[in-house]
């Protein structure tokens, strides 16, 4: 029987759809731009002087760690109730639930998929705003004020920012520059001199390229590549975008040894240029919000306090602590610890997600992840990089 | 001309059969008891709720009534308004093969497209119904109940009683867009069978399985070609600056999911015998 030539539709549209899918990313990718070497573009960096746009941003870190995916359907209980009702072999399909601890909301922070939307608008004045699902978190910074929001929990925090710079230390700290410039022949007037001598310094241990002329977030942008020469190093290369024309940079992805995709990226998805409605930096938090003060003073005692004082203290209160060392140097720098700090690790090692992070090597454990791997030996000494284990494990020899 | 006038008038009388039905007011009436029975049950408990507690909004529909139509929105995303539009979807062509009246609808000059047409542009019509039955039942239950005024957004800024009720219609339109994709899907089932309860059944089900699997870490990389993928991101329609980016995304995803089942309804629809 002949098939109805009526059927022809219901193959064409699915075939269109899926052609566009396909097109429209790599037509967007077709960018030809003047040719320019890497110290080029970093001169182009520093010119940049945009200081008035807004964009969304997206942040995606894929680690090769388990994700902290938030399910908004899901509550914490649920998950639980799921997890004991489940068969083992299905533990993988329960959905993971952001918990309400500092260890989970640190993880949630490195690792899934994040948008920010940002408004900035001269140097004093910037917003942020974290889409959550369901929820929003903002900061936004006016002049010397900022505040915090927290939609979920209809929570903010306020303070000043002290703007005033000490105009004795400002000097002391330019002529400091200036002679340490003075010393290795800089001229700092120049910023292709500074972009030469920055390129000179990262080429000692790694390759500068400038990659392939692209489009990020719909304007071409030139490719800054940077790839580290140490074998034993996790980080395959760095790829920063700079847009052409305003040299900010617009796109950071960090790829791993490991695995294909980015283990880190943070770029514009959307950018637009150009004034701001400024009733955006005003911030009036809602009737029934938590205000909570953040005291100047609080936030200065800190910087005022003389860094000598600070560094007996540290010493003091980490005296009992084992001090890290650290072995070898640049992209293949090991940090080295005699044992475990004694008190992070007993909750932490609880934790079933940490547990089920570790696989055991030869001679000891190891929490592996795209960019860092961390060497847990028998004898309880540990040994972290951005390395192979290989490597780790030589080391530790 | 003719042809104009002949949809015109099959439209008219398509809208008018399914308003006439007791069937199509008893679904509008529960959805409207969503909201209802929402901010009663909130009036009725004494216990405040400390924010970030139950459902997104419910903390605020006690300071702000407008917030019961949004809380109501979210409750009735997962099960309930998909319930209701897929009875609808399911029964345009199925039900009338199973009345026996298909026959007769094609016997006048109507052509079989405009008549997948006419039925899937009433479901439209249906579902606009339902999400503003919705809205517009909690923002009265909510006015009735709780104080009214200015709405917060997520972003922590304010907007006046005025805007609040454009956000609201948007609200309600950017969720009959979200259903565009689940009726088109169940006027395709709705043209496999004579039977509409199954192609009820079936299209319900394929909402619920879209929604499991848009919640499974696994599957990431079909997440946003699920047609169910921006159902939640109403939200982003209650930001300040509004954030229209999930409703361009979520219009191009439901418009694909019209082109590809529409154009499958239309072959098999057109090719098939009608027996009844």
């Amino acid at each position: 029987m002949l098939i109805s030539k009526r059927w022809i539709p219901s193959v064409a549209v699915p075939a269109v759809i899926a052609l566009g899918a396909i097109a429209v990313p790599l037509q967007a990718n077709a960018v030809d731009l003047p040719d320019l070497s890497a110290s080029e573009v970093m001169v182009l960096m520093q010119k940049s002087e945009v200081l008035e746009f807004s964009g969304t941003i997206v942040k995606v870190s894929d680690m090769g760690i388990p994700s902290l995916e938030f399910s908004s359907m899901v509550s914490e209980d649920m998950a639980d109730e799921m997890a004991e009702k489940m068969p083992a072999e299905f533990a993988d399909f329960v959905p993971a639930v952001i918990e309400s601890n500092a260890l989970t909301q640190a993880m949630e922070l490195v690792s899934g998929t994040h948008n920010v939307r940002v408004y900035v608008s001269g140097q004093d004045k910037m917003r942020a705003q974290i889409l959550d699902p369901m929820s929003q978190r903002d900061l936004i910074v006016n002049g010397d004020e900022f505040w915090i929001y927290d939609a979920k929990t209809a929570t903010a925090s306020t303070g000043t920012l002290s703007m005033e710079i000490d105009p004795a230390k400002q000097a002391t700290a330019e002529k400091e520059i200036l002679d340490y410039a003075e010393s290795i022949a800089l001229d700092l007037s120049s910023p292709e001199a500074i972009a030469n001598y920055l390129v000179d310094m990262i080429d000692e241990t790694s390759t500068v390229e400038v990659g392939k002329d692209h489009s990020v977030a719909g304007r071409s942008a030139y490719q800054l590549l940077i790839s580290p020469d140490a074998d034993a190093s996790l980080v395959e290369r760095a790829e920063i975008s700079v847009d052409s024309e305003t040299g900010l940079p617009l796109r950071v992805e960090v790829f791993s040894t490991q695995q294909t995709a980015a283990a880190f990226s943070v770029g514009f998805e959307s950018i637009s240029f150009g004034p701001i409605d400024a009733s955006l930096f005003d911030f009036t938090p809602p009737a029934g919000t938590v205000v909570t003060t953040l005291d100047s003073s609080d936030l200065e005692g800190y910087a005022d306090k003389d860094s000598s004082n600070l560094e007996a203290e540290l010493e003091a209160a980490f005296e009992d602590a084992a001090k890290p060392e650290v072995i070898g140097e640049d992209w293949a720098s090991v940090v080295y610890l005699p044992a475990l700090p004694a008190d992070i690790p007993a909750e932490l090692m609880a934790t079933e997600l940490f547990a089920d992070m570790l696989t055991e090597v030869p001679g000891g454990k190891v929490f592996s992840s795209a960019l860092v791997n961390v060497l847990l030996t028998d004898s309880g000494e540990v040994f972290m990089g951005a390395v192979t284990i290989e490597y780790l494990l030589s080391v530790s020899k | 001309m003719f042809a104009k006038s002949l949809s015109l008038s099959l439209m008219r009388s398509e809208l008018r059969v399914m308003f006439t039905r007791r069937r199509t007011w008893a679904m509008l009436a529960a959805i409207a008891l969503i909201p209802i029975l929402l901010a009663v049950a909130v009036a009725l408990t004494s216990d405040q709720l400390a924010p970030g507690e139950g459902p997104p909004f419910l903390d605020r529909v006690t300071q702000n009534g407008l917030f019961t139509g949004f809380t109501a929105t979210l409750l009735a995303l997962p099960l309930f308004l998909p319930l209701t539009m897929a009875v609808v979807a399911g029964d345009t062509i199925a039900g009338e093969a199973s009345l026996g009246t298909l026959r007769y609808l094609l016997i006048a000059p109507v052509g079989r497209l405009r008549l997948l047409v006419v039925k899937y542009l009433g479901t439209i019509v249906f579902a606009l119904a339902g999400t503003f039955t919705l809205m517009l039942a909690g923002g009265i239950i909510g006015a009735i109940l709780f104080p009214i005024g200015p709405v917060t957004l997520l972003s922590g800024d304010q907007i006046s009683l005025a805007e609040s009720i454009g956000r609201m219609a948007l609200v309600a339109i950017y969720t009959a867009i979200s259903m565009s994709g689940l009726l088109a899907i169940g006027l395709f089932v709705s043209t496999l069978t004579t039977v509409p309860v199954g192609a009820m059944a079936a299209t319900v089900v394929l909402a619920g399985v879209s929604q499991i699997l848009d919640n499974l870490p696994q599957l990431s990389w079909l997440h946003e070609w699920l047609f169910t993928h921006y159902w939640l991101s109403f939200a982003d329609l209650l930001r300040q600056p509004i954030e229209l980016g999930s409703l361009a995304s979520n219009s191009l995803l439901q418009l694909g999911y019209i082109a590809v089942f529409g154009a499958l309804a239309y072959s098999r629809f057109t090719t098939k015998d009608i027996l009844s």
